[in-house]
């Protein structure tokens, strides 16, 4: 039973897709589809509060089970409430869009509910092939939906590029994932990776093999160069809310997964011992990744491009944070603060859904081109859509007090402190392009507040729901900025579960166990030095003094 | 069969995968390159199934199965995708999906 | 007698007041009349000046009770506690603190009363002042803020509200890049700030709460004084920020352009407030900066040149705003050299006499374009005298204050910084004491130039007859020329609260607490007959200045600017160009960059992508499998085949 409660959120996820897929046929071929975004939307919501009760109620919730091939923890349940939100986003936003663009057909509710499904299986699975299966739950249904404006030719094609490149791409994770198998003889996780530790099998071409490919093959869905170029050319032709699930709901799946396969069954003491470890090739990709996503995001002039292009520089800082939790202390991978990850992939998604979310606004009578051109105007024509597409802009741009600014912060601290001896370069790098990203996030503001339209305006679209959802990312992304604690703090739970631990596996492989709650480790406070710049040890009991000292020079005084 | 050696199946598993790659890359015709796909992922199954069976192992087999059954679920979709294309284009040949560039 | 907890409630009302502002009038700008609009949007300052006023005499209370009380602190709650770094969102009143926002607050309420009137034509009203007070919100919490982050926030926002306003009249395409450049170019500065405080954390181990970090430094025995190069590195990123934000060499060029907002935005944001949030930010952090000798004298001839290279820019441009401009870089270098010789408290008074008399300038001067129907060339100009003579004369009570007349309030702090160019050393004695003199060369040379084209801005403008035939100027609205009155009763005695008799400098001794831990490692080296001698020669400079100015443009000698403009065309051509730095900058960096990325544009997507990396491999490729009829050059397949080469590439790379 409690199987099947702590499978819960994924479940309701299911079968939201199921209902919807009832009330479509039931509901008639002539009426309005509307409502269906509104129970996908509630049946999705449902699954997040789900995986929230289960994380408030257990705390430090940690349940393998089902043969060992799925584990819900503080991990799943944060990554699971993270795509609920944008997936129900989306489908809010596909509510009075389609019916705009032509698209009358009820079944893309269900598809979205499934797809949601998918990617939460995605997470939370621990075993290779039921990972594969939630994998191609959530694509097959995103192949159909990029396609899903029949009588588009964009939408055509976008659908045709995602399909063959992410066929491709699933090719290359299954061949992956056969070779782990053969040189480590198991399908799961915790047992691969303790095989491929040992120092065996740790330097086999078998195993080599296998990294470049589960990289390469989730490299594509995070959208990391040399394999994003799906990326600009889906995002412009799917339709808008599609696109809002693809740079959310897949990216938010993608790395969460990512992080967990790469720190799970290479995360050693070697995971960065130069380039050609796991770590080194995460930072090549990384570093490669912001800075052609931003430098080709300059020459852009399609918004949904230039999203996509910023959503391709945000996968190279995000990488920087993988290689960062690759680096904790030899022996407590990814144990100490390492918020980083999941912070920022929650404060990149809020932001690139609202934005998404706006443009698809902005789709109206059949309009489908989101040059700049446009949106201009789009200052006088709504008001409040082009505040919430600023405020998700300059957020994602990581200007303060927004919650992109947070997240950065975070993230980079987090990177600096994982090696302040060298990873200062990355930092530096990483600051740097989000400067130079800055140009084409203002590019965006500047045409919706100071330019008129030249050729014909997007027409805007009268949409509840939709303003409701973009608004709720838009109001979060200002509130979690100025207060992100409790998020911060959330992200940090739930990075405890980013490896899945060893001995934990080795303790109950099979039967389902709820393990005690363990105390969070107490992270000691870190003094480190920067090159040539030495801290004299016999002064760290002073700054450290200093350091958490609150000083209150108006404390009360005695009369 | 165990007269063979594992190395010679995964040769052969490698050739059917980077064979249906390069179909997938160089076939203009959407209906070959949905094949190539079907090539690519019999070689990932080959490889599943040679390397159980010097394990020893019989319950990967499974895992071949599901593959096989989501390939077959993907071929379905990319059919259904190749239809809408000539609908709409009146061809299925991948050249003409370029408009969407930059 | 005001209780500690009140004055911690009347911090909240301080900062969140113009924010309530901001809120009312951005959300329903369609709902409120213009008049409810004007009375929040200046009524919400105008009680936050109140509190301010309130906050400080409750100080004074706490402080005569107790000489030994410092400052009072709020913290509303716990903004990020993650790993070593805890940030409260914590407010802090201290002397230096009151005095910013005294004048944030209150020539912030006068702007906002004159812009009723400036702008009482214009169709976005409540935006625009919506925007004001979410500057004023922001410049608030820049001054209040106890912790560097906060700080931070607040020197964001600003910039941003900067941005906003610079291109508010955004019809105009130039106004909007202008805006656009400003937040650019300060990013750049912002750039140094946010590594800046990287270092400061995890390489000195630094606290960002400014009154831990002060305790931290004050231990000899701590990091901050072993590791100098470290302290030097972080003093001048820090800097970097502040030569953004305060418009110095090399990041001055956005502030000229910024001139192309609304006239009261250039006052309030780009002559009192917002650009002295560099000089404020050193002088907050004076405890640091004195541990780092070459930082100090960085940050001094920073200050002097950009004083002087700016001043020579301002003699020859002929936009009222735009000399106005250079005027404030040119002030602001003086500021600038005033920390950076360790003069923190003739730093900030400066910064205190110059938001009077160059507020009341820039109103002065968009009394003078309202009149003028928009005209801002001052060859177009003259004779204003007769027709405005509330905005004349409150205009030369500020022009003779800035040019350093005597008893007026620009004298007695520039006189300071002149004096403190000249005979402050720091204490280590590493850096060359010909310094010193190169410091207060070019500062008395820029003092002359101030005079000169102060005059010849007043003289053109105000003197002689009008030249232009179709204007018809009227005096403004008393919502104008009150603050004028208000700005001009400053501008002419704000110094007597610093005047240079020993024990009596009332700012000094009030500020001194903050400046403690700065001070003691500060030498004077002069005496005060230096001082009242030095007195005497700023005073003849001022008068030559003066007198030239006369002379080249009202008497004998009218006919000598042209025929000096024939004879060095060649100087002249370079002045009016700005010495041709945009058009540098443009060709240097702006040009490369854009340049750059369309050419990588073109040889990835075009040349590389397509031509070598997908067609040649494909190529090889097809061969090796025998399947190729044609060459892949779909782009599907284009990508598909980019997709396998990273694969084949990365598994050769690790193998």
């Amino acid at each position: 039973m409690s199987d099947i409660i702590a499978f819960s959120p994924v479940l309701l996820a299911a079968i939201t897709g199921l209902i919807v897929m009832v009330l479509d046929l039931l509901s008639g071929k002539n009426t309005h589809k509307g409502f269906l975004g509104w129970v996908t939307a509630v049946g999705l919501l449902a699954s997040g509060t789900a995986a929230c009760l289960l994380w408030v109620g257990g705390r430090e919730i940690s349940l393998p089970f089902m043969v060992g091939m799925v584990q819900f923890d503080t991990y799943g349940a944060f990554f699971v409430t993270l795509i609920a939100i944008a997936g129900a986003a989306s489908s809010l936003l596909i509510v009075d869009h389609n019916p705009e663009q032509g698209i009358h057909d009820g079944a893309t509710y269900p598809l979205v509910a499934f797809a949601t499904f998918g990617a939460m299986l995605f997470v939370v699975a621990t075993d290779m092939i039921l990972l594969f299966l939630g994998l191609e739950i959530m694509s097959l249904a995103l192949y159909v939906l990029a396609a899903s404006k029949q009588t588009s030719p964009f939408s055509m094609e976008a659908g045709v590029k995602y399909f063959l490149l992410g066929a491709l791409a699933s090719g290359f994770f299954l061949f992956g994932a056969a070779f782990l198998y053969g040189a480590t003889g198991s399908l799961d996780f915790v047992t691969v990776g303790r095989t491929i530790q040992d120092a065996a099998a740790h330097g086999s071409g078998l195993s080599k093999v296998a990294l470049v490919m589960i990289i390469a093959a989730l490299g594509f869905k995070i959208a990391a160069v040399p394999f994003h170029f799906w990326t600009p050319d889906v995002y412009e032709g799917s339709p808008t809310p599609i696109s809002a699930f693809m740079a959310g709901v897949v990216k938010a799946a993608g790395f969460a997964v990512l992080a967990r396969m790469m720190l799970t069954i290479w995360g050693t003491a070697e995971f960065s011992s130069g380039w050609q470890s796991p770590g080194g090739i995460l930072l090549i990709l990384a570093v490669i990744s912001m800075v052609v996503g931003n430098i080709m995001g300059i020459v852009q002039d399609n918004v949904k491009r230039i999203l996509a292009y910023s959503s391709i520089s945000h996968a190279g800082y995000i990488l920087l944070g993988v290689y960062a939790i690759g680096l904790g202390e030899p022996g407590a991978v990814g144990i100490s603060l390492n918020s980083g990850v999941p912070f920022y992939l929650l404060t990149y998604v809020l932001a690139t859904v609202g934005a998404f979310g706006v443009l698809a606004l902005m789709g109206g009578q059949g309009h489908e081109d989101m040059s700049l051109d446009s949106i201009a105007g789009l200052g006088k024509r709504s008001p409040i859509l082009a505040l919430i597409l600023t405020i998700s802009v300059l957020s994602l741009a990581g200007i303060p007090p927004l919650l992109g600014f947070m997240g950065k912060f975070v993230l980079f601290k987090q990177v600096l402190l994982a090696d302040p001896d060298r990873n200062w370069v990355w930092v530096v790098v990483a600051v740097l392009n989000s400067l130079v990203a800055l140009y084409y996030y203002l590019r965006i503001v500047l045409y919706v507040y100071f330019r008129e339209p030249e050729g014909e305006a997007a027409p805007i679209i009268k949409s509840n729901a939709g303003l409701f959802a973009v608004s709720t990312m838009a109001v979060l992304v200002l509130l979690l900025g100025v207060f992100p604690g409790k998020a911060i703090d959330a992200s940090n739970q739930a990075s405890h579960h980013a490896v899945l631990s060893i001995t934990e596996a080795q303790a109950a492989p099979a039967v389902q166990q709820e393990s005690a709650p363990t105390p969070e480790p107490k992270q000691p406070l870190r003094l480190r030095q920067v090159d040539g710049l030495k801290v004299d040890p016999s002064h760290i009991p002073i700054i450290r003094r200093a350091m958490e000292l609150k000083l209150r020079d108006s404390g009360p005084k005695p009369k | 069969m165990t007269n063979i050696p594992l190395s010679h199946w995964l040769a052969l598993a490698t050739a059917l995968f980077a064979i249906g790659t390069i179909g997938v890359i160089t076939r203009r015709n959407m209906l070959i390159a949905l094949m190539s796909l079907e090539i690519m992922l019999n070689g990932v199954g080959l490889a599943f199934l040679a390397f159980a069976r010097f394990r020893g192992d019989v319950s990967v087999h499974a895992a071949v199965f599901i593959v096989m059954a989501v390939a077959a679920a993907e071929v379905a979709i990319g059919l259904a995708l190749a239809i809408a294309m000539y609908r709409n284009n009146g061809s299925i040949d991948l050249d003409q999906a370029s408009r969407l560039k930059g | 007698m005001i209780k500690e907890t009140t004055i911690q409630s009347l911090l909240y009302v301080i900062v969140f007041a113009p924010l309530i502002g901001a809120i009312i009038n951005g959300v329903f700008p369609r709902v409120l009349s213009r008049r409810a609009v004007s009375i929040i949007g200046v009524g919400l300052p105008a009680i936050s000046f109140v509190a301010t006023v309130l906050a400080l005499v409750g100080f004074l209370g706490l402080r005569s009770a107790d000489p030994t009380y410092t400052a009072v602190s709020a913290s509303l709650f716990s903004w990020i506690v993650s790993g070593p770094i805890s940030v409260d969102f914590a407010l802090w009143l201290d002397p230096l603190s009151i005095v910013m926002t005294l004048v944030v607050t209150g020539i912030g309420s006068l702007i906002h009363l004159y812009s009723v009137g400036y702008m009482h034509d214009d169709p976005s009203y409540a935006r625009y002042f919506s925007h004001l007070n979410l500057f004023l919100f922001s410049m608030l919490l820049l001054v209040l803020g106890r912790s560097l982050l906060l700080l931070f926030v607040g020197w964001e926002g600003v910039g941003l509200c900067s941005y906003l306003l610079i291109g508010f009249w955004f019809d105009d395409m130039d106004k909007a890049i202008a805006g656009k450049k400003a937040f650019i170019v300060n990013r750049i500065g912002d750039f140094g700030f946010l590594i800046a405080m990287f270092f400061l954390i995890f390489a000195l181990g630094g606290s960002l709460d400014i009154p831990s970090l002060r305790a931290m430094v004050a231990d000899p025995t701590s990091i901050f004084h072993s590791n100098t190069a470290m302290v030097t590195a972080v003093t001048l990123l820090l800097f970097l920020g502040a030569t953004g934000k305060s418009a110095q060499i090399p990041l001055y060029i956005w502030l000229p352009d910024a001139m192309a907002g609304p006239t009261p935005v250039s006052a309030l944001i780009h002559a009192a407030t917002m650009v002295t949030a560099g000089v404020y930010m050193i002088a907050r952090l004076n405890f640091l900066y004195v541990l780092s000798p070459v930082s100090m004298a960085v940050v001094a001839t920073v200050g002097a040149l950009t004083a002087i290279f700016a001043a020579s820019i301002g003699l020859v441009q002929n936009d009222i705003k735009k000399v106005l401009a250079y005027s404030t870089v040119s002030q602001l270098g003086y500021m600038v050299l005033a920390v950076g010789v360790g003069a923190f408290g003739a730093g900030i008074f400066h910064l205190m006499t110059h938001a009077f008399f160059k507020a009341c300038l820039f109103l002065g001067a968009g009394s003078v374009i309202h009149a003028m129907a928009g005209e801002q060339d001052i060859q177009k100009m003259g004779g204003l005298r007769k027709k405005m003579p509330i905005t004349h004369i409150t205009f030369l009570i500020s022009t003779m204050a800035i040019a350093g007349v005597p008893l007026l309030s620009g004298f007695f702090s520039k006189d300071e910084i002149l004096f403190s160019a000249l005979a402050l050393q720091h204490s280590s004695g590493t850096v060359a004491p010909w310094l010193n003199k190169l410091w207060f060369g070019l500062a008395i040379g820029a003092a002359l130039m101030t005079a000169i084209y102060m005059f010849r801005l007043y003289f053109l403008t105000f003197s002689g007859e009008l030249r232009s035939p179709d204007a018809h100027p009227h005096e403004s609205p008393a919502s104008m020329t009150i603050p004028l009155i208000v700005l001009a009763t400053g501008a002419a005695l704000a110094g007597y609260l610093g005047l240079p008799i020993p024990g009596k400098n009332l700012l000094h001794n009030w500020l001194a607490p903050v400046f403690a831990g700065g001070a003691s490692a500060i030498n004077n080296t002069g005496s005060h007959t230096l001082e009242y001698a030095l007195m005497g020669v700023s005073t003849v400079v001022a008068l030559a200045g003066i007198g030239l100015a006369w002379a080249l443009y009202r008497g004998p000698w009218q006919h000598v600017p042209a025929k000096l403009q024939e004879s060095l065309a060649g100087l002249y051509k370079t002045l009016v160009n700005k010495y041709y730095v945009d058009e540098a900058y443009n060709a240097v960096v702006v040009k490369p960059l854009i340049g750059g990325s369309k050419l990588l544009h073109r040889w990835v997507d075009a040349g590389l992508i397509d031509g070598i990396a997908v067609n040649g491999p494909a190529k090889a490729l097809a061969y090796v499998g025998r399947t190729a009829r044609r060459l892949a050059t779909g782009d599907v397949q284009t990508y598909a085949a980019i997709f396998a080469i990273g694969v084949v590439l990365l598994v050769l790379f690790v193998m």
